[in-house]
């Protein structure tokens, strides 16, 4: 399968709790957030994964984890035929070039102090080697991919919008000219018409430069616009995986039919009727045995509740993690 | 027929030693019984300024009321007094905010809060101005059993109000859809979760039943499945008690989905106004026009999305005439020259644009 860029085998993240002494002196083991839970999932060169999911499903720390930002607790990353989860550190951070990230909120990720052109040129420093008017012709060039303004090269960040912001947040990510990137929230923090340009920008972007992208999002309209294929993320896992049009036309996972039918449309005569998923996501730390949706879901039957459902392939292209997917069809 | 509460000419700065924004400019807008408009707008649009004015919660300085008036059964509220006002908040003109967690007093149970909610209502004394210090009626203490009982493992008696309320808000928190009423009663705010917490704040809404309630981006901070929920309960407070809401929020889509009105701003004025069907079916003023093209609904293989060029202006220097112009696609002379007033072109739609004033 070396037609994918990258490709995720069984990824577990687990976060150690601290441990309270009470416990401790009781013997019981430190408990454990289970953020991302065993989760498989492939990228091909050029594609949009959208990782759709609510707060606290683990989007983000799959993303995270699959960049080496955290170290995974198991599992195998194979990003290039290069299996990172093997690699030492140094070749991990020569790999780091072609895997880039953005984050949500462009108030925060960027260094107040430094002006525009060094936060760009910043990964470039990082891999030295490079001489001052290769950095500075590179700048100029990433800047421009995001349309921005040559002369805003010497201000500050708090001198921009938001907009602006996330553009100066994508040129750092591109200047190195990687192959994947990670979009963690692009637009969240950014208002609806300005999202729009933001949106146009990196779907351009990738064209231009056969990019990859997991694009990570609690929205589900712009995983619409953006991603070829969308992965639903619950509770750690991955519950449904599939081109967009089929994931969102025909989900077969309950979960995803509840996540579809709680959005909002921008139209008054298609009001929301019946409010569907009852609950909250579950703690991360007990989790519910069996499935872990079946608190929350309508057709929870007893099986629901003893055996765990694996992500399988129910339609050609489209997985789906529930006991019952034939019968949603 | 006298409006339940009437906004007029509304306009209000903020100001310090080196610079003045002007965060509301010359707003108009009014609201019947039973009514939900929805404020839209972008950030720094106005609109949570406006929603703090209405309960005069602005902190001044740096906010100045320039001129205008807000009517509230035909009172002017910015003439009030503080201790006036006091008495109007809660069961007069509620309001909840973005973030549950910051709204709700941390040091006290939900019991505690709720409560003092019932309790408001029951009496209508004013027990604080506003902030936990500024209480003074020794009568109105809140009970304090929850955190002690929890800590020494013994249920104390509860406080005479509680007692008294335990009925009331064991059920208005089974009608905001909470699952176990008697537990989440004894817990603090930051035991529960966003989509809780929220609810917790409608909880004390319903109770208080209030004539207006403003809520300024109440699902913001909350994911979808919970959002449907919420605006679900909003939907219910008006039907059932027969508020009338002001939804404050950046987003089209939540508008869309309860309000009976929506307001457009655009930079501290009011650029549409119109009945839910006809803005989201005829948008007359361009930059709502633009808005609703921005929004995604389309997949990646069907055509690109529009959006509006540029961004929202900064206002500590705003363009002149009209402050959409520099964004706008139908910009011709006057545009730049002069401020287009909100006016009404057709049946009960106001719009302020050239564009559509010339028609």
């Amino acid at each position: 399968m070396s037609q994918n860029l990258l490709e995720v085998n069984d990824l577990v993240k687990h976060f150690a709790l601290p441990h309270p002494l009470l416990e401790k002196a009781r013997g019981k083991k430190a408990a454990n957030v289970h953020a991302v839970d065993g989760v498989s999932l492939s990228i091909a060169k050029n594609e949009t994964l959208g990782l759709v999911g609510e707060s606290g499903s683990g989007k983000t720390t799959l993303g995270r984890t699959i960049l080496m930002l955290e170290k995974p607790t198991s599992g195998k990353i194979i990003f290039q035929d290069r299996t990172l989860t093997d690699l030492d550190d140094e070749e991990i951070r020569q790999l780091r070039k072609k895997m880039q990230i953005v984050f949500q909120n462009p108030y925060s990720s960027l260094d107040p102090r430094a002006r525009v052109k060094d936060i760009v040129a910043e990964p470039l420093r990082a891999f030295k080697d490079i001489s001052s008017d290769v950095a500075e012709e590179a700048v100029i060039r990433a800047t421009a991919a995001v349309n921005l303004s040559p002369d805003s090269l010497s201000r500050f960040p708090h001198e921009f919008s938001g907009g602006q912001r996330q553009r100066i947040a994508i040129a750092r990510a591109l200047i190195l000219e990687p192959e994947f990137i990670v979009l963690d929230e692009p637009t969240s923090a950014l208002d609806s018409s300005v999202q729009a340009q933001i949106l146009n920008l990196l779907r351009n972007l990738q064209e231009e430069m056969g990019l990859s992208y997991l694009l990570i999002t609690h929205n589900v309209n712009v995983v619409k616009y953006m991603a070829n294929r969308i992965a639903v993320m619950y509770a750690g896992k991955l519950v449904e995986v599939g081109n967009t049009r089929d994931v969102l036309e025909k989900p077969l996972h309950p979960y995803t039919s509840a996540l579809i039918s709680s959005i909002p449309q921008p139209d008054p005569r298609r009001r929301l009727k019946t409010v569907a998923a009852i609950g909250e996501v579950p703690s991360m730390v007990n989790l519910p045995t069996g499935c872990r949706f079946n608190p929350r879901c309508p057709y929870a039957e007893g099986i629901c509740r003893q055996q765990e459902p694996s992500l399988r392939e129910i339609l050609p292209g489209h997985l789906s993690a529930c006991h019952f997917s034939e019968k949603f069809q | 027929m006298q409006n339940l509460l009437e906004i007029r000419d509304l306009s209000v700065k903020y100001k310090s030693a080196v610079k003045e924004i002007k965060a509301l400019d010359n707003v108009n807008l009014s609201t019947d019984k039973a009514q939900i408009v929805a404020i839209v707008g972008e950030s720094g649009s106005g609109k949570s300024t406006l929603g703090l004015s209405i309960i005069n919660l602005l902190q001044k300085p740096p906010a100045v009321v320039d001129s205008g008036e807000i009517l509230f059964n035909g009172n002017d509220l910015l003439k009030m007094k503080e201790k006036e006002m006091a008495d109007i908040r809660g069961t007069g003109i509620s309001m909840i905010f973005q973030e549950p967690m910051s709204s709700l007093d941390p040091v006290y149970t939900v019991a505690d809060q709720i409560a003092e909610a019932i309790h408001v209502r029951e009496t209508r004394t004013p027990t604080r101005s506003y902030g936990p210090f500024s209480r003074t009626n020794p009568e109105l203490k809140r009970g304090t059993d929850g955190g002690l009982s929890r800590i020494i493992g013994i249920q104390l008696p509860k406080s005479r109000k509680e007692f008294a309320y335990s009925g009331e808000m064991v059920d208005v928190l089974k009608r905001v859809q909470i699952a176990d009423p008697e537990r989440v009663l004894n817990k603090y705010p930051h035991e529960l979760s966003g989509g809780i917490a929220q609810r917790v704040m409608i909880a004390n809404a319903l109770v208080e039943k209030p004539a207006v309630l403003i809520a300024d981006e109440p699902t913001s901070a909350l994911d979808v499945t919970t959002q449907a929920q919420v605006l679900k309960l909003m939907q219910d407070l008006r039907d059932e008690i027969g508020s009338s809401i002001l939804l404050i929020t950046h987003d089209l889509a939540v508008a869309a989905q309860i309000a009976d009105r929506v307001a457009v701003m655009y930079a501290g004025e009011l650029v549409e106004l119109a009945d839910v069907t006809e803005i989201f079916e005829e948008p007359l003023h361009p930059y709502t026009e633009g808005l609703l093209n921005s929004l995604p609904r389309q997949y990646r293989d069907e055509e690109k999305l529009q959006g509006i060029p540029g961004d929202v202006p900064d206002l500590r220097a705003p363009p002149s005439g009209c402050k959409f112009h520099p964004r706008c696609k139908y910009a011709f002379d006057k545009c730049p020259l002069e401020r287009p007033e909100l006016i009404t072109v057709k049946n009960n739609h106001k719009v302020a644009c050239f564009l559509r004033h010339q028609e």
